[in-house]
């Protein structure tokens, strides 16, 4: 496994950015001989969550163990603050990630694999918002889609929401992420309505896997989001854990399963 | 242009080694690529450190992979590591694989500054079959032993030769660097182009001398041998100023 530390150009955001990237080690000279026939790795964009960076999956988990077991490539960029918006007033993290970054990658890195059902997303937190909303945005890029312990309705934060004593920030903050906050049900910012959006259009839809502690103060909006998932015919896999909570412990454990389902081949 | 820190496994020397790589990210063809070693006392981050590598790379449209040769003289080390091996071997085909840099002859070029410029010249003409040109620059074809020293003047000194050679065979071998040029001759195998420079001021002018001459007495002047002697001394000012040269150089079709 090698570990890369990338600054880069981006056009969408019009700044630097950096991102850490994890590679199985294929060299020029074998790359024609994999013993399987395998040119290309498998691709896992991994998102973080708010009050971290791109380092803090590498920091906190074991994910480059996990990744080398299962001979996949990892790309865990930067979006701040954002919720992977495309942010009222700010950047446009969701067009970077899920147009620009994905493409930038592929160029970056010719072992990457290009193929629909090797290229996955997913993220903790805010991020795990960020995989789905990411993900159901550009359901044609990404065919599978794992969410950790993800904050499936932001607009609990919003000031008088049942999750505004959680993360305690401005009307301001939010409405410059999500512009009219009094407008965010149905908007392209609500993940039940981009899942809608996508059944609509006959669009393909990415696999879904939701992993919650039940003491997550996320637990009850995950419950909600399975519920309008099903009403849309989508069936995500969706797995609650006992007493587990909103910490980094956790998500090293949940990250397990989710490579699990990723990584198994079809009808195994 | 994108800066990237590689930390690799290279299963020849068997540990995990650092590399730093300047990337053209927006390139959809295979990119020509500057192999950049470093001198001693220095690592791979010296020359994104000390000169404006980055921007005379992304003027150029080319990649650059700087790694790390620690106090190795780019030798398989008598007491230490296969530095050789692993950066000449090893690291070239795995950034290859990583990155979509040309493969082809024209298209890779290896240089340095000091033990780099030695370094250069030794991987450069030991492999004239991946490189086409070489850039040496303040350095001859052997950095050690240091003009005007002999054993018991410097003992870091001698302990670095002693751990570097250890009276290892050199002849024949691609530690023998005028050896290989000659093979290259001899053999009629594609020989690469080679950039020279070194100041005036410089320590190692003896090394170069030495070098020079060697060169400028073939027959034809085979390697399209360039040799530049001009103001200046050992330092980050020469080198930010003659990578460009060699960049040049290069790059003459």
């Amino acid at each position: 496994m090698a570990y890369l530390n990338v600054n880069f150009y981006s056009e969408v955001l019009g700044m630097n950015t950096a991102m850490n990237v994890l590679l199985p080690q294929r060299t020029r000279s074998k790359i024609h001989d994999d013993p399987d026939g395998r040119n290309h790795y498998p691709v896992l964009f991994l998102l973080h969550g708010m009050s971290d960076d791109y380092t803090g999956w590498m920091r906190y988990t074991n994910i480059e163990r996990y990744a080398e077991e299962k001979d996949i490539a990892v790309i865990m960029p930067d979006a701040g603050l954002s919720w992977y918006a495309d942010m009222a007033q700010g950047y446009a993290y969701r067009r970077f990630i899920g147009e620009e970054l994905v493409a930038l990658v592929h160029r970056m890195f010719p072992g990457i694999s290009q193929k629909y059902e090797e290229t996955w997303i997913t993220g903790n937190s805010m991020g795990g918002y960020g995989a789905l909303s990411v993900g159901l945005t550009y359901p044609e890029t990404f065919s599978k889609i794992g969410a950790i312990a993800p904050g499936c309705a932001p607009d609990g934060f919003f000031p008088g929401g049942d999750l505004c004593r959680v993360i305690s920030r401005s009307d301001r903050f939010w409405s410059d992420i999500f512009g009219d906050l009094s407008a965010f049900k149905g908007s392209k910012n609500d993940l039940g309505a981009l899942a809608k959006g996508i059944v609509d259009a006959k669009r393909p839809m990415p696999e879904i896997f939701q992993i919650v502690g039940t003491k997550d103060f996320f637990y009850r909006c995950n419950v909600e989001f399975r519920d309008t998932l099903h009403e849309l015919g989508v069936n995500p896999k969706f797995v609650e854990v006992p007493e587990a909570f909103h910490a980094w412990h956790y998500w090293d454990e949940f990250i397990q399963p989710i490579l699990n389902w990723l990584t198994a081949k079809e009808g195994a | 242009m994108a800066q990237i820190t590689v930390n690799w496994a290279s299963n020849i020397i068997c540990r995990n080694m650092n590399c730093s790589v300047i990337l053209p990210e927006r390139a959809t063809t295979a990119v020509p690529t500057l192999w950049l070693l470093h001198g001693m006392t220095d690592n791979h981050t010296s020359w994104m450190r000390n000169t404006s590598i980055e921007r005379y790379a992304a003027e150029r449209g080319i990649a650059v992979v700087m790694p790390d040769g620690e106090l190795s003289n780019y030798a398989d080390m008598a007491h230490g590591h296969r530095f050789y091996s692993a950066i000449a071997g090893e690291l070239f085909d795995l950034m290859g694989g990583f990155f979509n840099l040309s493969p082809r002859r024209e298209d890779n070029w290896i240089a340095g500054n000091s033990m780099g410029g030695g370094g250069a010249l030794k991987i450069g003409l030991a492999n004239p079959d991946k490189f086409s040109a070489i850039g040496c620059l303040s350095a001859g074809d052997t950095v050690f032993p240091f003009p005007g020293t002999k054993p018991g003047d410097n003992l870091e000194i001698d302990a670095l030769l002693y751990r570097v050679y250890d009276g290892r065979e050199i002849e024949g071998t691609e530690e023998d660097v005028l050896g290989s040029a000659k093979k290259i001759l001899a053999e009629d195998l594609p020989a690469p182009r080679i950039f020279h420079a070194i100041g005036k001021d410089d320590f190692l002018l003896e090394s170069a001398h030495r070098t020079r001459d060697f060169f400028t007495a073939l027959d034809g002047n085979p390697f399209a041998y360039t040799y530049i002697e001009d103001e200046g001394a050992h330092n980050w000012a020469y080198w930010d100023k003659h990578i460009t040269d060699f960049l040049d150089f290069a790059m003459q079709r």
